[in-house]
């Protein structure tokens, strides 16, 4: 257990390494969600938005909150190693791969969770009209956080394996986590598509990883609509992480390890 | 039974090419031939607890490749690798518990960290207790003196500095094989000195089996009695340095002297002119130096003289160009 909690504080501790840049990001954040503001109040002045406001400012504003704090990415962690080949280092530790990385990058989210997720979500409930949830929704709001960590983890470690054929990660960075902000809810609330639309989103796993949390912080699902998210974040990070071990074993017969 | 052993162990990589301009890298997406690399090839290797050997070749030769098996990273092509009675890649987090490795290009220190917080994270990796933690590291700082940049992040330190930490990180847990690939490359005199120093330390103290890949010839001759020397993937030397050495390159007698110089004496192999000097190359079982000597100077008027001994740089230099085959 000892060497797990090392590389969390490893993951957390390189991260303060790096303060400047965590301020930045929290600036970039805040900016970010002053302008979407501008474009959904606009939108709201137009008369074309058939929903209350402040109800979608508080999604947009908790997308945020989630996914500064639990999105997390594997494919540039891999994609560096592999190119220079430093990945033998990872590799000829005592400990799995994948659960150097999942630990590590625990260590991550914890940092980001303090320093990008809960400032973001305090400045939402001191300036925004957000109502508080009720208590046994906070902590549900904890768990769905803790298990989108997870679907996200395993949803980018099963994507970053393709940096053993292609051994360039930024792309595929890229467009995994684009997709996934479409998708997830972090680009614009979900409840706003129509209901044909809907239901091809329903049958993704991106739906578990920001709506589902947001939907229980907002109070909009309560008891066992609560309990349905959770099993869902869990039926994806089963079949997904199940996938990305298939992944890394054909990766591991592939693997070359570049330079001498 | 040995330490390690492998038996006729390949590794084969599969290199792609691809064309030349845009239609070779577009016809490279549907069909790519590819070039089959054999990096290692039967190769047969058993080494005993306790040695230190010298695993030398022209880069390329399959060195690192060895290592990356017998680390259990890369799983050969075919034959067989046993560590301490184990499958390295099968049972790759076991084997990795007994062993220790520096890749010499390739720092396993956190870069923006304190040295220190590396060393914590090994410590309990490799579950070292505080009592022998505390002990070692005071230890290796003996020889190393990591206490002078024990706080400083990573990405401060110089080159040496990060060798020296890379060498302590290998042997934190006294392991009991430690794979050295080049550990010495691009180091100033002093700290090669000081590696090796702790090297040898630790291989007769702690009986620590070490296999030491490297390009430099003062590490072998210091470190290694026994050598294996690899050429495109194949074993084509193993055994002692010094038989090596005799087998290869012979001795010297260097003149200085304004005559043209005539020796036909049984042994004598070869007279050579670099620079104005004479040099009689011979041959030492067959004639000695001070025979030589004696038949030099009934004939000609000689000022000074040397005899020059092997040297094992010009016997690697020669195996890296010409292979084993000649002489």
């Amino acid at each position: 257990m000892g060497k797990y909690l090392e590389f969390v504080r490893m993951g957390f501790r390189e991260m303060t390494a790096y303060r400047f840049n965590a301020v930045m990001s929290l600036v970039a954040s805040i900016l970010y969600l002053v302008m979407v503001y501008a474009i959904w109040t606009a939108i709201d002045a137009s008369g074309q938005l058939a929903v209350p406001l402040s109800g979608v400012l508080t999604y947009v504003l908790l997308g945020q909150v989630v996914s500064n704090s639990v999105f997390t990415e594997v494919e540039g962690y891999l994609s560096e190693r592999v190119r220079e080949g430093t990945i033998v280092n990872e590799l000829k530790r005592p400990v799995s791969l994948r659960l150097q990385i999942y630990c590590y990058l625990i260590g991550k989210m914890l940092f980001n969770t303090l320093t990008k997720g809960l400032p973001v979500l305090v400045i939402g409930l001191l300036f925004l009209d957000m109502q508080t949830p009720m208590p046994l929704n906070a902590v549900g709001f904890i768990v769905a956080l803790i298990l989108s960590f997870n679907l996200v983890f395993a949803f980018s470690f099963l994507t970053s394996m393709l940096v053993f054929w292609t051994e360039i990660g930024w792309g595929i960075r890229a467009m995994r986590s684009n997709i996934q902000d479409v998708f997830s809810g972090v680009l614009f609330p979900l409840y706003l598509l129509p209901a044909g639309l809907a239901s091809v989103f329903d049958l993704l796993p991106f739906q578990a990883m920001a709506d589902g949390p947001i939907r229980i912080f907002t109070m909009d699902a309560t008891g066992r609509e609560m309990l349905n998210i959770f099993g869902l974040q869990v039926f994806w990070i089963i079949v997904i992480a199940v996938l990305g071990e298939l992944a890394w074993r054909k990766a591991k017969k592939k693997m070359t390890v570049q330079g001498g | 039974m040995s330490l390690i052993e492998s038996e006729n162990l390949n590794k084969t990589f599969k290199i792609y090419n691809q064309g030349e301009g845009i239609r070779g890298y577009l016809k490279s997406f549907i069909s790519r031939d590819y070039e089959e690399i054999h990096a290692v090839e039967g190769l047969n290797l058993e080494i005993d607890e306790g040695e230190m050997i010298g695993y030398i070749g022209a880069n390329g030769a399959g060195k690192s490749t060895t290592v990356k098996m017998l680390t259990g990273i890369l799983e050969p092509s075919s034959g067989r690798i046993e560590v301490d009675g184990r499958n390295p890649h099968k049972n790759r987090k076991k084997n990795a518990m007994n062993i220790g490795v520096v890749f010499g290009q390739k720092t396993q220190l956190w870069w923006d960290l304190p040295v220190k917080e590396s060393f914590k994270l090994l410590k309990e990796i490799y579950e070292v207790s505080d009592e022998a933690y505390d002990k070692r590291i005071e230890e290796f700082d003996e020889v190393l003196q990591l206490s002078d940049f024990w706080d400083q992040p990573v990405r401060k330190l110089s080159l040496g500095q990060k060798m020296r930490c890379e060498l302590a990180a290998a042997f934190l847990h006294h392991p009991k094989i430690v794979y050295l690939d080049e550990p010495t490359i691009g180091l100033d005199v002093a700290v090669k000195e000081r590696i090796r120093d702790f090297i040898r330390k630790m291989n007769e103290e702690k009986n620590i089996t070490v296999m030491l890949t490297t390009h430099d010839i003062d590490d072998i001759e210091d470190l290694c009695d026994r050598i294996v020397v690899l050429d495109e993937g194949k074993k084509i030397y193993d055994g002692q340095l010094d038989d090596l050495v005799d087998r290869f390159s012979s001795r010297r007698l260097v003149l200085e002297t304004d005559d043209r110089i005539e020796i036909e004496a049984d042994g004598v192999k070869d007279i050579q002119k670099p620079n104005g000097q004479v040099e009689i190359v011979f041959d030492r079982d067959v004639i000695s130096a001070a025979d030589l000597m004696r038949e030099v100077l009934e004939k000609y008027d000689v000022s000074d003289f040397q005899i020059k001994e092997p040297d094992i740089e010009s016997v690697v230099k020669k195996i890296y160009n010409e292979g084993l085959a000649e002489e």
